[in-house]
């Protein structure tokens, strides 16, 4: 029996999501977002904390697209699919700085499945106040 | 196990192959005139026909209904849209002489052979007399299947 997987998969942040460490998660809509709104992850000046996606994954690379607001209080995220760190991204800025894109390529997924997204903050910028996030969209594409 | 009968893509989150001429690039244009909160677009506008733009994704064997949400302006182009190579929606114009926002462009009966991953294709193959380019911007693709 042929198994099929998606190639695109298209995730709001604020929609749903399957489980998050003690974030206080508040869904905004806002029209000057990219998605005409975003989910926002208070960490209430706590390191360690996370959320996390379910998504079906075949065989093969991946890339991992995120929408983003940088501020002053924002973390270092780190994301991850099933437990493997992707590159670090600063989400301070000194100031507001929205619909921002950042863009993971190369991830290898070695079987197909279901796998665990995972945004996490454990630590921070020097001159940010807090480990916060504001997500506005997640794109997984597959490209080989 | 049946496959989704249903596939939303969100054009501005991520692309897997484009190319424009002319020398530009792809951008993301966040505008809460748009369904979506923005559009894919192109800056600068292409100055010739050619530009394209495509995504991958798995339809089920059957017949579907594809949904296109789009912006008509000044300096658009008009394209033709394709799935592996098979042209369904032929010279949509998408100029108009002021901003018009969420046009939506309905096909009908689309046959797909086989249940696999495809190739959406959007590109520009000409422009309306009176545009002054041949941009395409898009805030919304869907598929549904009806059988």
């Amino acid at each position: 029996m042929t198994a099929y997987s998606p190639w695109h998969i298209d995730i709001a942040p604020w929609a749903q999501w399957k489980s998050s460490s003690t974030y206080t998660l508040t869904r905004t809509n806002h029209s000057s977002y990219l998605g005409m709104g975003y989910l926002y992850c208070d960490a209430a000046g706590a390191s360690g904390k996370h959320i996390e996606w379910d998504v079906g994954l075949g065989a093969g690379t991946w890339q991992l697209t995120l929408i983003y607001t940088k501020y002053t209080n924002y973390g270092i995220l780190i994301p991850s699919i099933d437990g493997v760190d992707l590159a670090s991204l600063d989400c301070y800025n000194s100031g507001a700085s929205t619909n921002l894109a950042n863009q993971w390529s190369g991830i290898t997924v070695a079987s197909s499945g279901i796998k665990e997204l995972k945004f996490r903050t454990d630590t921070k910028n020097a001159s940010s106040s807090d480990y916060d996030l504001l997500l506005q969209w997640i794109t997984l594409m597959r490209t080989a | 196990m049946e496959l989704p009968k249903r596939v939303e893509i969100c054009p501005w989150g991520d692309i897997y192959v484009e190319s424009m001429t002319g020398g530009g690039s792809g951008v993301r244009n966040q505008n809460a005139n748009h369904l979506s909160g923005g559009i894919r677009g192109s800056s600068p506008v292409p100055t010739a026909a050619g530009s394209y733009r495509e995504w991958k994704f798995l339809l089920a064997a059957g017949t579907w209904v594809f949904t296109l949400i789009y912006y008509m302006g000044s300096s658009a182009g008009i394209i033709d849209i394709s799935l592996d190579g098979s042209v369904f929606v032929n010279d949509l114009d998408m100029y108009s002489a002021g901003a018009s926002y969420n046009n939506v462009s309905d096909t009908t009966g689309i046959v797909v052979a086989a249940s696999g991953i495809y190739t959406l294709r959007i590109e520009v193959v000409n422009k309306n007399a009176s545009s002054s380019g041949y941009g395409f911007s898009q805030n919304w693709l869907a598929f549904r299947r009806t059988a």
